[in-house]
Parts: structure tokens; sequence; C-alpha cells
């Protein structure tokens, strides 16, 4: 099957006074259609980067992005116009993206009335229609972000990106502002919504119960690269790189009963102004060894569809 | 439980609350409810004055001169004879005509100047910017004046003087707004859906950055009032016979020293009291916005 | 014994012409060397009810009654001058963002020691000294350097341990932790967590943890209480609440929690609860208009505190003594 969106050794880099920001260092990775990818890293990562020069909202400073083998990674903004309605994102804090002086019916019309269609019953019944798949009501046409819940707020949200029909759909830490109650009622409406349409998603989080729920395939990111990558499940149930480890450890279990071992990062993530030359997590990483500050670890492939960037797993393989 | 969160979504609320009632609106803000009914007042005046006035502001009569303020004249008459409360009537309709102009000029222009300056940044805001605080050197008056000995006295151009003087608050008032705006996630998001730079900037940023601008607005129509009036006392204005407040009391003020003190006292107390409204009410937009 | 004893504490909030309670007759107590959970969504007043304790309460909340017995005298009616030697003395507090509770213009060493210099009285020198032995405690490296940084120059993590560094620094007997990692990295969350139960053991302190995440609750409290619309709706130990809750709202919760961490594609639909509006006002349970179990009882009358097994409290007429109905699904 032809890819739906392949990222080649996309790097970005910012000026930041005198000094430049390593944010993305090299990243590739594929979707297929129909397929629920999750990024995930923490803060600084370079995930939220790569999901903007996914969507054009800034420049990959190398690298190429190919839609459907069609590069438009550097494609001026008025060509790649034709291609934002299949490319759609749904934003992390619902009360910042919904423009605060717009109805939930002008929120929703824009993306309609740009894509051409101009007869107001038709748009009309197009909301109207997008509404109930993500359970709100005509009720709700008139009213104002403020006028609705956080959960309301983000249906809202995915509305927006979906009315289109977009093809893929980054999702970026859709849950990480909502209550326990009503993230869970969204993570199913975003999973049967994808069963629905059958578009693809990219879902950005550093939330792994998110990740568990929604997504087949998990990319793990650290300053800027890919450290591992494979299916959800297999990741979870047996991560390879330390990196990975030390996260799903941190993770806090809701059981009192069950006191698990967990695996320690030393202090913090180091600034991506200067990265360091050998592996970025060599630093705080509890196995170091030498040579991980000298040179830094390919990405590897492992079977089963698995890939580790580390030099200890380099011999776990090799040997 | 985060208090700031829930009292920002209940202030908001306030605008369309329909249990909003002016009584409490009255009690909470005395300064916003004065300035309105002087408001109100002045509109009045302007609009209905003219129309019950039994004399034209024109119309001198030579044989009343100078007369002091009585049942016939209120406010008295001046060296021609013209009845002054007469005068005083008709230049409101001028004068707020002016204040309305000026600042709606200033407003507009100023701020989406202002916008470009702080959505599309780099050389566009070097520039805008490096213009506005040319302009903000001189002090608002001295820089009408020049503008005004530059284009020649009119009305237009005393409209236009003011609105130049006025408008560098404006421009940094919504660039400062639209700074912390233009990385907003909805404008990403329209910018997701194909919307265009400058439809983003119109139609979904400066709506919600022009708030403090229309705030500034009343404090403007106030300045504008009395700066056209000070123009007009300086002869660079509005020129006289027109009935307008500065230029009545240009005229009036040497009648002081004669004991004629009411051809300058009256539009003195007119552009007091018109200032004073439109302060007031700034003062309550204000109280209301912290409220 | 009890290090802090919180009984009937109200507060209320004024909104236009009227007064809510945003925290509604609480009583719990803190012993010595625990760790107690306050959960609860938001807008359930767990927050003003941390701050309540200090009586640091933002204007205009006010207040209204109750007893804050802190060992045995109450806070309450203490004078400001009073209460602010117990402040970061006996009872330290760290808040949501560490970075806006840090003074951005001085040395974070600096702000340490002055701690010190201020409660302990202590010589500039030894101050110092004292400061740089609490920077190493918190795990923060190359504390020498990082003495001499400002805030803006550590990342969000690092300016939470100097927080913590300066929430100890005096030995206080009970530490406030409000949200202590809102913003913070899970790895880094992990860290900040584990530091608070080390230092809890070594320094032989109590901890009163506000959160909104039940995972982080099971690894590091000892006794929760469960808040809801401003009343605490349940509270137990740890092992009772997350085996035995009995509150229709304290299910609700850990339901979601356990749907949530079951193995993945299971149905995750259920029923959204939003926190009561905050003018909400009724004769009965504040739950009621969203509890599965209610009957009429639950709209006309205020339910009791109960006591269902030792040390465990619930606030629900279904296990009120004597009542038959107290069986829920």
């Amino acid at each position: 099957m032809e890819p739906l969106l392949e990222v080649k050794n996309v790097k970005k880099w910012f000026r930041s006074g005198r000094d430049t920001v390593h944010a993305v260092n090299g990243i590739s990775l594929t979707i297929h259609p129909g397929e629920v990818v999750a990024l995930v890293g923490e803060s600084g990562c370079g995930k939220s980067t790569t999901s903007r020069t996914i969507l054009r909202l800034t420049d990959p400073t190398e690298g190429q992005i190919l839609y459907k083998g069609i590069d438009i990674s550097r494609m001026p903004e008025k060509q790649f116009r034709a291609y934002r309605s299949k490319i759609q994102m749904v934003f992390q804090d619902p009360t910042m993206s919904l423009n605060p002086l717009f109805t939930v019916k002008r929120t929703l019309s824009e993306p309609l009335r740009l894509q051409g269609i101009k007869g107001k019953d038709e748009i009309e019944s197009r909301i109207i229609q997008m509404l109930k798949k993500v359970q709100l009501g005509p009720e709700h046409l008139d009213r104002y972000p403020r006028q609705l819940s956080g959960g309301q707020r983000q249906r809202v949200g995915i509305a927006r990106a979906l009315i289109t029909d977009p093809d893929l759909v980054i999702l970026d830490e859709p849950t990480s502002a909502l209550d326990m109650s009503v993230k869970l009622s969204v993570i199913n409406l975003l999973r049967k919504l994808q069963h629905e349409l059958n578009a693809s998603y990219l879902l950005i989080t550093h939330d792994m119960n998110t990740v568990k729920h929604l997504c087949s395939r998990v990319m793990v990111m650290y300053l800027g690269r890919i450290v591992e990558a494979g299916p959800v499940s297999e990741v979870f149930a047996n991560p390879k790189h330390p990196y990975t480890r030390a996260l799903l450890s941190a993770i806090p279990v809701a059981d009192p009963t069950t006191k698990k071992e967990r695996i320690r990062l030393i202090g913090d993530t180091p600034s991506p102004v200067s990265l360091p030359k050998g592996c970025s997590l060599a630093d705080r990483c509890p196995m170091a060894e030498p040579r991980c500050k000298e040179r830094q670890p390919e990405l590897q492939h492992l079977p089963g569809e698995r890939m580790v960037a580390c030099h200890l797993v380099e011999e776990m393989v090799s040997s | 439980m985060n208090i700031s969160t829930e009292t920002a979504e209940v202030t908001p609320a306030l605008r369309n609350d329909k249990r909003f009632r002016f009584t409490r609106l009255f009690k909470h803000n005395v300064s916003l409810t004065t300035g309105l009914i002087l408001l109100i007042f002045l509109v009045l005046v302007a609009i209905l004055g003219p129309l019950l006035t039994q004399h034209s502001p024109y119309e001198t009569s030579p044989g009343d001169q100078y007369m002091a303020p009585s049942l016939a004249h209120l406010f008295g008459t001046d060296e021609f004879g013209r009845d002054i409360i007469t005068r005083v009537i008709h230049a409101a309709r001028l004068d707020l005509f002016i204040a309305v102009s000026v600042t709606a000029l200033a407003f507009v222009v100023g701020s989406i100047v202002g916008s470009f300056a702080g959505f599309y940044g780099g050389w566009v805001d070097m520039v805008i910017s490096r213009l506005v605080d040319v302009l903000l050197s001189f002090p608002a008056f001295i820089l009408a004046m020049g503008v005004t000995a530059m284009l020649g006295n009119n009305l237009q151009n005393v409209i236009i003087a003011l609105s130049v003087a006025y408008m560098p608050y404006f421009i940094r008032l919504t660039r400062a707004e639209m700074l912390k705006l233009r990385n907003a996630e909805f404008a990403d998001a329209a910018r997701c859906m194909g919307t265009s730079k400058v439809k983003i900037m119109l139609v979904h940023l400066l709506p919600n950055a022009i708030g403090p601008a229309v705030a500034q607005c009343t404090l403007t129509m106030g300045w504008a009032i009395l700066d056209a009036a000070g123009l007009s006392f300086l002869g660079l204005g509005i020129q006289a016979p027109t009935a307008e407040w500065g230029v009545m009391i240009g005229n009036g003020v040497r009648d002081i020293f004669s004991g004629e003190w009411w051809t300058a006292f009256f539009p003195g107390i007119a552009v007091i009291v018109t200032v004073m409204t439109f302060n007031l009410i700034a003062i309550g937009v204000r109280q209301l916005k912290e409220d | 014994m009890e290090l802090l004893a919180v009984k009937g504490l109200s507060v209320t909030f004024p909104q236009d012409d009227k007064t809510n309670r945003v925290v509604d007759d609480i009583s719990f107590s803190i012993r010595r060397n625990e760790v107690i959970g306050l959960v609860g969504e938001s807008g359930s007043g767990k927050t003003v009810t941390a701050t309540a304790v200090l009586r640091l309460t933002r204007q205009p909340a006010d207040i209204e009654t109750g007893q804050i017995l802190f060992h045995e005298e109450d806070l309450l009616t203490k004078p400001e001058s009073e209460l602010q030697a117990i402040r970061g003395s006996k009872i330290s507090m760290i808040f949501q963002n560490p970075r806006s509770s840090l003074n951005p213009l001085m040395k974070v060493g600096d702000q340490i020691a002055r701690a010190y210099r201020i409660h302990s009285k202590y010589k500039k020198s030894k101050a110092k000294s004292e400061a740089l032995k609490m920077l190493k405690l918190v795990g923060i490296p190359d504390p020498e350097a990082r003495y001499e940084a400002y805030p803006h120059e550590l990342s969000g993590g690092m300016c939470q341990r100097v927080m913590i560094a300066m929430a100890l620094a005096c030995n206080p007997d009970l530490l406030i932790a409000d949200e202590p990692t809102t913003g913070l990295d899970v790895t880094i969350e992990a860290q900040v967590f584990d530091l608070i139960k080390e230092l809890q053991k070594e320094i032989g302190m109590s901890v009163l943890l506000i959160t909104h995440d039940l995972g982080v609750v099971a690894e590091t409290c000892d006794r929760v209480a469960v808040m809801y619309g401003g009343h605490i709706v349940e509270m137990a130990e740890i092992d009772k609440i997350f085996r035995e809750q009995k509150h229709p709202y304290s299910k609700h919760l850990l339901g979601s929690l356990l749907k949530l961490d079951q193995k993945s594609n299971g149905d995750l639909n259920m029923e959204e609860i939003a926190p009561p509006p905050i003018d909400y006002k009724t004769a009965g349970c504040r739950f009621a208009n969203r509890c599965p179990a209610a009957y009429e009882r639950c709209f006309s009358e205020k339910p009791p505190v109960t006591t269902v097994a030792a040390g465990h409290t619930v606030m629900c007429h279904l296990y009120e003594e004597g009542n038959q109905v107290g069986t829920i699904a």
C-alpha cells in the first residue's frame, strides 16, 4: 500500500538570539492510510515542531515531507492550500484553539466555505451532521466557546478538523487539558470517528494511556530524534531503549498494592541549543558506557517491525 | 479549585447576561453612569438644540452688544450682539462632529496599521514602530499645530491633523495586542483550514485585539474636543465667525479684562463639561474591565 | 496524634449579589508522619481548602466558619503576625507553578538561604552552607553552580526542586503541595514525588498533597479525601478507596481510572460528570442530580457524614446507619 505521509530526514532549527535551537534533528516516519500512529515524548523533544512542519505552520530546515508521494514541504502556500483540507489538526487547549468571538456555526462553516461550498443550506446541513457525529446537537450552533464546557469545546475542535473529510488528522495532546471522565469520552469519540471515517491519525502526546487506547504504532522521541518505534502492545510490554523504559516506568500506577521498580534518569533534558556529540541520553542514562558519549547510535531495525537507537541494543541484536 | 479560571468564566458572561440590570450598574459604576447621562444630554443638545433656539448663531444685532446674562439672553451676547447660548448650542454639533471624526479616523487607521505591525513583525513592524516613535516624540498638540500650519486651516485639515496626532496611541495598543494574539492556537487553526494571512489578521485576530483601542476612544474624544478648541483659540484651526467653542473662547478672552467675562466663560464651561463626560466614560469603562 | 485538624471549614466566594460556598463544612485531620491526598476534578474546592489552611485564600474568597487546629491551636483566630511565623517554618507550601512562585531577580540559592535566615535566624555563612546542603538533598546536580543561578536559567523541574528545598528549609511539620508537578514531564514528575516521599520519611513530616491524578495518589499517599462540589464525599485509607470505595462519585472517579488503565481497545464509554456550577444550590446532596443511585431523599436532605468502618467516612444517604438501600452497583 502506498504510504499516505512520509517524513524523510526532517530537521528544524530555530534561531534564538545568537543560539541555534535544534528542535528536530533528522526524523523520518511513515503513516499508511487508515493507520493510527503516536509520537510520544516529553516537552521540548520536538514532537510538536514535527507536527507543525507537516502542517506547514513552519517550514523544515532540511528534509522532505511527502503526501501521497508529492513533496509538500517546499510548495508555495497558494499551491499547498489545495491540500489543507486533507491534513487537519486538533489542538491541545480547546479554549485557545477556538476563536472566542465566533459561534460554533461560524467556526465550522469557515473550512467549508474555503473549500468552495457556497450554499447556505448545504453548509448548515453538513455542520449539523458533523455536530451529531461528535455528539453535539443543533442547539449548540449559536453558542460561543465560553458558553460550552471543556469537553464540548474539544468536540467542536474535533468537528472543525473532520468536517472537510481529511485523510490525515494530527491530534496535538487532544486530551491533556481535560478532566478524567471527559478525557475518556473524547478518546472514545476519536476512536469511533476513526473507524467511521477511516482517516489516519498522528497523535502527539506524552500521555501513555491515550496512546494505549487509540494507537497501533508508537514512536518515542527524545531531543529531536526518534529513539524507539514499534507496535504499541510490544513497545509497552517490552520497551528496549532506556529512555522508553524510564518513561513507561514513571507513569504512576493506580493500584496502591503494586510497588514497582522505577528506572530513574539523572537530572534534566539537556538544552537543544548545544546537542551532545554522542547519544542524546548519555548524560542521564543509568546504563551509559563511554562509547555512548562518543558516537551517536543509529536507528536499528529489530524483528517485529521494531526500531531502536541505542548502542546497547545493537549488541543485543548482533550477539 | 482554580479560582482564576472560574472567575474568567463568569466575567465575560456578564455581557449577555439577561439579569444585567441598570440599577446594579448605577450602584457599582457611578463614573460610567454619570458619563453616559451627560453624553445623552450632549447629543440631544447637539441634535435638537439648534431647532429650539430663537436666534441664529450668526445673527448680529448692533444694539445688543456685550449684554450681560439675562432672561432674554441666558448667556449674554458678544461684541456683535450675537446670542451666546445659541452659538454654544450650535457649536456643540460642530465640536462633537470633530471629536467623533477625529477619533474614528485615528481608531480605524491606527488599529489596522497597528495590526499589520504586530502580525507581520519584521521590517513592517520596524518601519511602523519607528514612525510611531517619531510622532510620539512631539506632544500631540504641537504635532497637530504643525500639520494644520502645513496643510492650511480648515475643518477637514483640523480633523486630519488631530487624528494623525492621536493615531500613534492606537497603533501601539493594537500592535501590542496583536503580538500576544498572533501565535494563538485559533490563528494556527485558521491557517490549517487554508485561510489567507490577511484574512486571519483582519477577521480572526483584529476583533479580538481591538478591546484596548476601543477603550482608548473615549479618552481620545475628550482630547480631540480640547485640542480642537485649542487650535482655534490660537487661530490655527476653525476660523471666526464659525460658531465653535475654541473660536469663541479665543475671541472672548480679551473681553475678560474689560469685564465681559461671559463671552469666554460659557463656551469654556461647554468644553469642560464635554471633556469631563468622555473622561468619566473612560474611567467607567476601565472600572468595568477591572471588575 | 493529630498534627492538623480541620473542623467544619467553609469558604465562600462572592459572585455578583450572591455568595457561593466553594468549600462547604468539611472536616479532616492529618496525623504526624502521614501523607494525605486531596483529590477531585477541577472546581471541587481542593485548592481553596489547601490555601485556607494557611489562611492564604485569595480575595475575594472568605473563610466563613470553621476551626483549623494545628498543634491544637486554632490558626483562624491567630493574629496575622503569629501566622506569618508559622508559614514557612512549621507549615510550608509548594505551588502549582514553581517559576512564578520564585523571585525572578534573586539567585535561587539566596532565596533558600533567606528562609534559613528568617526562620532559623542563621548567620549569613551558616545559611549559605545549609542552603547548599538542601540543594544537594533535593537532587540538584552541581549545587555550587546552581546556587548562583536565577530562576529563568533553570528548567521547570529544577525550579520545583528549588521550591521544595525552600519549603523544607526549616524542617516543617506539615508540607502542603498543591499539584506540584503540573506542567512537568512524567519522568520529572516521578522524580519530584519520589523526592517528596523520601524526604517525608527522612525528616518525619506530614504532607497534604492536592492532585487530580489518582495514579500519583496510589503511589504516594497513606490516606485520601475525595472532594466533589466543595464537600469531602469520602475519606479512607488508600487501599480502601481503591478497593472498597463507597460513595457513587468515588466509584465514578475510580471507574474512569480503571477503564483508562485497562488493556487497550476496551470500551471507554462512560458518563461525563461535570462539577456542579459554582452557584449551584440545593437542599440535598450536591451530587444527587448526577448520581446513578439517587433517590428522593438525596434531593431534599443533605447527607450526613457516616463512619462505615474504622477510619472510613462517607457522606451519602445510602450508607446512613439503618439504611437498607445501602447497596449499589
